[in-house]
């Protein structure tokens, strides 16, 4: 990581930078520098909230850290083209966003059955003693991830900054760029097509 | 409250967003019947596995491991000669192509309106239908069965 402090991008930075309070203004300032504790700073600030949304998105803990990683990589890499027009953290969570739709996207031209079956038989491997009452709990894991995912993009990053992040419906309008209004909608619409595809679930598993 | 009333809004009423009267006809439903009630059991494990799913472990090696990718992968991001040697070489892969297409398509046509009739070596190989045409092809094929 490069130590020499670039005094034309911080001038410039300061100039952009007045969205924010001081403190985040001093991070972004030494991770343009930089400087490796400001990198660990801003991994410990946010590790947390990154890796709940990814793990909302994947379903999968082993996805999710490689996901989360990707994403503060990302973060890392654009910081200087950080203009301070929102929050850091929405900044943050619209990365995050991002990423992790593409990853869905790519993780869906892989050979999904492939994929499940293969998580199946290491969870089964690792948990000789596993009871059916944990892989009933596993093969509903399974059915709400897949419920989530086959909702639309909107509605599924709707839900999970909802569901995942606990965020008011004014934080996801920032984020997702839309209004309070369209965020009211989409949520409504997702839990009720969640439900309709958990009653499918649900109804196959009765016969 | 019938069935499909129920299924539509189960989940607010588990998040307890069903207004009063909505709620107690939906909870009337449900100690009626077995199949809604089982679905609504269903549900509530959705909403109690996303809150499980939320709580995220401690993990003090986290950071070192974003860090080793960025010591490790920080050439291949931050030299910006790379990406113009990258379009540089697509560019060059390009031309190449082109040239190459050109010089084969030539070959091929021959020398134009002022063609002779005679075959160069590389359109003799090229063009198979000068060592069997067609005709000669399934011609063969009929004598043989005879």
């Amino acid at each position: 990581m490069s130590n020499g402090i670039k005094i034309q991008e911080i001038q410039k930075s300061d100039r952009v930078i007045n969205n924010m309070n001081n403190s985040e203004e001093q991070l972004i300032k030494k991770l343009i520098a930089g400087e490796e504790h400001a990198y660990r700073e801003l991994i410990d600030n946010y590790r947390e909230p990154v890796l709940r949304l990814c793990r909302g998105f994947t379903g999968s803990g082993d996805d999710a850290e490689d996901l989360a990683q990707d994403i503060f990589l990302e973060v890392f890499r654009s910081i200087r083209r950080f203009r301070g027009q929102s929050s850091l953290s929405t900044w943050i969570y619209r990365i995050a966003v991002n990423k992790s739709l593409n990853f869905i996207r790519y993780r869906k031209k892989r050979d999904y059955d492939e994929y499940n079956q293969a998580a199946d038989i290491e969870d089964r491997d690792n948990e000789e003693s596993s009871a059916d009452e944990q892989l009933v709990q596993k093969e509903h894991a399974a059915a709400l991830h897949d419920a989530i995912d086959s909702l639309p993009s909107a509605q599924r990053t709707a839900f999970v900054l909802s569901k995942y992040e606990d965020m008011k419906y004014s934080e996801i309008a920032d984020i997702m760029k839309t209004s309070v209004s369209s965020v009211e909608s989409l949520l409504f619409r997702a839990k009720r097509n969640l439900q309709e595809r958990l009653y499918d679930y649900y109804k196959k598993n009765l016969q | 409250m019938n069935c499909s009333e129920v299924h539509k809004d189960l989940i607010f009423y588990l998040e307890g967003s069903l207004d009063d009267d909505k709620r107690n006809a939906l909870e009337a439903h449900l100690k009626t019947c077995d199949r809604c009630s089982g679905f609504a059991d269903m549900m509530r494990g959705s909403l109690i596995i996303i809150e499980q799913e939320r709580n995220i472990a401690e993990d003090r090696g986290f950071a070192d491991r974003v860090l080793a990718s960025i010591h490790s992968g920080k050439k291949a991001v931050s030299i910006p000669l790379f990406s113009i040697f990258r379009y540089a070489a697509v560019a060059a892969v390009i031309i190449f192509g082109v040239f190459t297409g050109m010089n084969i398509a030539k070959i091929a046509s021959g020398p134009g309106e002022y063609r002779t009739g005679e075959l160069s070596d590389e359109e003799y190989y090229i063009n198979d239908m000068y060592q069997e045409p067609i005709e000669s092809f399934f011609l063969l094929k009929y004598e043989d069965n005879e």
